[in-house]
C-alpha cells in the first residue's frame, strides 16, 4: 500500500487518510457539477435566443392594469386611490406627513 | 488505493474539465444573446414612462422606530405592514391609518428580516440568532407587556437573511441563510422539510442574502447569494439546484419575481440590477447607473420590487437614491430619493402593495414610507 507524502509518524498517516478523503469527496463534486454543466450545454443547444420571448413579455406587461403607471390599461380599481382619502384633500395639501 | 498525490492530480483535471464546460456554457449563452430587453423594446416603438414631477408622492410617513429599519413585507390581503428595525423591535402598522398595531420586543435585537404569514395572523423574523421566530399576532401579551413566541425555527448554522411564507400556506416558509443553504420549514411542527444547497454540488458557495417565491407556481422559487449567482429551486428537489444564472459580478442583495412568474430581477453590489428569463436562463437585460461624476465608489442595490405590471422596477441604493426604472426601456425615469419628503438615509428594503397602488420603502433613518400615484391617469 503506497501512502504517499506524509511522514513515516502515526500522526502524519492519519492526516494523509483525512486528507486523501477530502480531495476524494471534492473530486466526486467537482464530477458532478461537470455532469451538471454538459446537461446544461444539451439543453442550451434546445433553447431558443432572447428575441423569441421578447414580443409575448411584452404584450403580458401591457395588458395588466398598473396603479403606479401615468398610463395604463383598464379596469381602474377605485381603492387604489385609498391613499388619499380621509379628512383632508391630500391633493391639494403638500404636506404628506401623517 | 489510489494515492493522494494521484487523487490531486485527478482532482486538478477535473477542476480544468469544469472550468472548460463553464467557459463553452457562458459563449454559448453569449450567441444566443441576440438583443436585450431595451433595444428590443425601442424597435417596436415604445416610448419610456413619463411622470410629471407630482405623480408619485410620499403619502404617508410611519415613525416608531428607533433604530435603522432593515427590512419589511406587506400583508396579502390588508393594509398592514411589518417592519423589522435595528432597536430589536418588529411593528406592525396600518399603513393607512399610519397607526401602530403591535410592537414586538424579539429576544434577539439583531434581526435582520421579516415576513407576514398569507392570512396576516402571524408574523416571522429571523437574523443573526440563525433561527426565524414565529409570532401569533392574535396571542396575549405576558406580564411586562411583551408578545410571546409561537415557535423557534432552529438549524440554521448561520445568521438567517430572509424569509418568505410560501403564498396560500399558512404553515410552510423558506428562509435563507449565511450558512449557504435555504430551508423550506413546516412552521407547525418547526421542522426543517428540505434543506436547498449546503452538502450538495449545486448549492450556493457563499452566504445567501434573499428569497424570492414565484406566486405563479409556488414550487419554485429563487435564492441571491454573496457567490454572485441566483440559483431556482423547485421545493420538491432539494437535491440539486433547477438551474444557476451568472451574470452579477458580485454579491446578490436582492431577489424578486417578476408578476408574470417567468422572469425575475436581482440587486447586486455590482451597482446593477439585472432581468433573468427563469426557463431559459438568459439575462435579459442589464440596470447599469451612470457613473458618478465625482468618480465616487459605486453605489450598490440593496433592494428591488416591481410595480404589478412590471413596467416599474423600484431599486434603493446605498447611498439613498431610489431609482424607478422603465423595465422596458431600462431608463431611470424618477429618483425617489431626490423628492420632495424622501428619505434622509439608505434605502434598506421595498415592498409593493398586493393590489399594486403602494410601494413601501424603508430605511436607516428609521422611518417607512408610503409611496403612490396621485396625479392624472390616462386609460388606454
Amino acid at each position: 500500500m503506497q501512502v504517499g507524502g506524509g511522514g513515516g509518524a502515526g500522526g502524519g498517516d492519519a492526516a494523509d487518510i483525512r486528507g486523501r478523503h477530502r480531495i476524494q469527496a471534492e473530486l466526486k463534486k467537482l464530477e458532478q457539477e461537470a455532469r451538471f454543466l454538459e446537461e446544461e450545454l444539451e439543453e442550451l443547444q434546445k433553447t431558443d435566443k432572447v428575441s423569441s420571448a421578447l414580443q409575448e413579455f411584452l404584450t403580458a406587461m401591457e395588458s395588466k392594469a398598473d396603479p403606479l403607471l401615468p398610463v395604463t390599461t383598464g379596469p381602474v380599481n377605485q381603492s387604489w386611490d385609498r391613499w388619499f382619502e380621509g379628512p383632508q384633500d391630500l391633493r391639494r395639501c403638500k404636506c404628506w406627513f401623517l | 488505493m489510489a494515492s493522494v498525490a494521484g487523487l490531486k492530480e485527478k482532482h486538478a483535471a477535473a477542476t480544468a474539465s469544469v472550468n472548460s464546460l463553464r467557459e463553452r456554457l457562458r459563449q454559448r449563452r453569449e450567441m444566443l444573446l441576440d438583443t436585450d430587453v431595451a433595444r428590443y423594446s425601442k424597435a417596436q416603438g415604445r416610448a419610456p414612462v413619463s411622470f410629471n414631477s407630482t405623480d408619485l408622492v410620499c403619502c404617508r410617513t410611519l415613525q416608531g422606530h428607533s433604530g435603522k429599519v432593515y427590512s419589511l413585507d406587506w400583508t396579502p390581503e390588508k393594509n398592514w405592514i411589518v417592519s423589522a428595525s435595528q432597536d430589536g423591535r418588529l411593528i406592525v402598522w396600518n399603513a393607512l391609518t399610519s397607526q401602530k398595531t403591535h410592537a414586538i420586543k424579539l429576544h434577539c435585537p439583531w434581526v435582520m428580516t421579516c415576513a407576514f404569514a398569507p392570512n396576516g395572523q402571524s408574523v416571522a423574523c429571523g437574523g443573526l440568532d440563525s433561527a426565524c421566530s414565529i409570532f401569533n399576532l392574535n396571542s396575549q401579551v405576558d406580564r411586562d407587556g411583551n408578545m410571546p413566541v409561537s415557535r423557534i425555527l432552529t438549524g440554521h448554522k448561520g445568521y438567517v437573511s430572509s424569509c418568505q411564507y410560501v403564498p396560500d400556506q399558512e404553515t410552510r416558509l423558506i428562509t435563507s441563510s449565511g450558512d449557504q443553504t435555504c430551508v423550506l420549514w413546516d412552521v407547525t411542527t418547526g421542522q426543517r422539510i428540505s434543506i436547498f444547497g449546503g452538502e450538495f454540488p449545486s448549492g450556493h458557495t457563499a452566504d445567501v442574502q434573499s428569497v424570492s417565491i414565484n406566486s405563479s407556481n409556488t414550487n419554485m422559487f429563487v435564492s441571491g447569494s454573496c457567490d454572485a449567482t441566483v440559483r431556482l429551486w423547485d421545493i420538491r428537489i432539494a437535491s440539486r439546484a433547477v438551474r444557476t444564472y451568472h451574470g452579477h459580478e458580485s454579491d446578490v442583495n436582492s431577489v424578486k419575481f417578476f408578476p408574470d412568474g417567468h422572469r425575475f430581477g436581482t440587486g447586486s453590489d455590482d451597482g446593477t440590477c439585472r432581468l433573468f428569463d427563469m426557463r431559459t436562463g438568459h439575462q435579459l437585460q442589464v440596470y447599469s447607473r451612470e457613473p458618478d461624476r465625482n468618480d465616487n465608489e459605486l453605489p450598490t442595490v440593496t433592494s428591488i420590487a416591481f410595480s404589478i405590471s412590471g413596467r416599474l422596477l423600484f431599486a434603493g441604493y446605498s447611498n439613498g437614491d431610489c431609482y424607478v426604472w422603465d423595465t422596458l426601456l431600462a431608463e431611470v425615469v424618477l429618483n425617489l430619493g431626490n423628492l420632495q419628503n424622501s428619505h434622509d438615509g439608505r434605502i434598506s428594503c421595498l415592498g409593493m402593495s398586493s393590489d399594486g397602488s403602494a410601494l413601501c420603502t424603508g430605511s436607516w433613518d428609521k422611518n417607512l414610507k408610503i409611496w403612490a400615484f396621485s396625479g392624472h391617469r390616462k386609460i388606454v
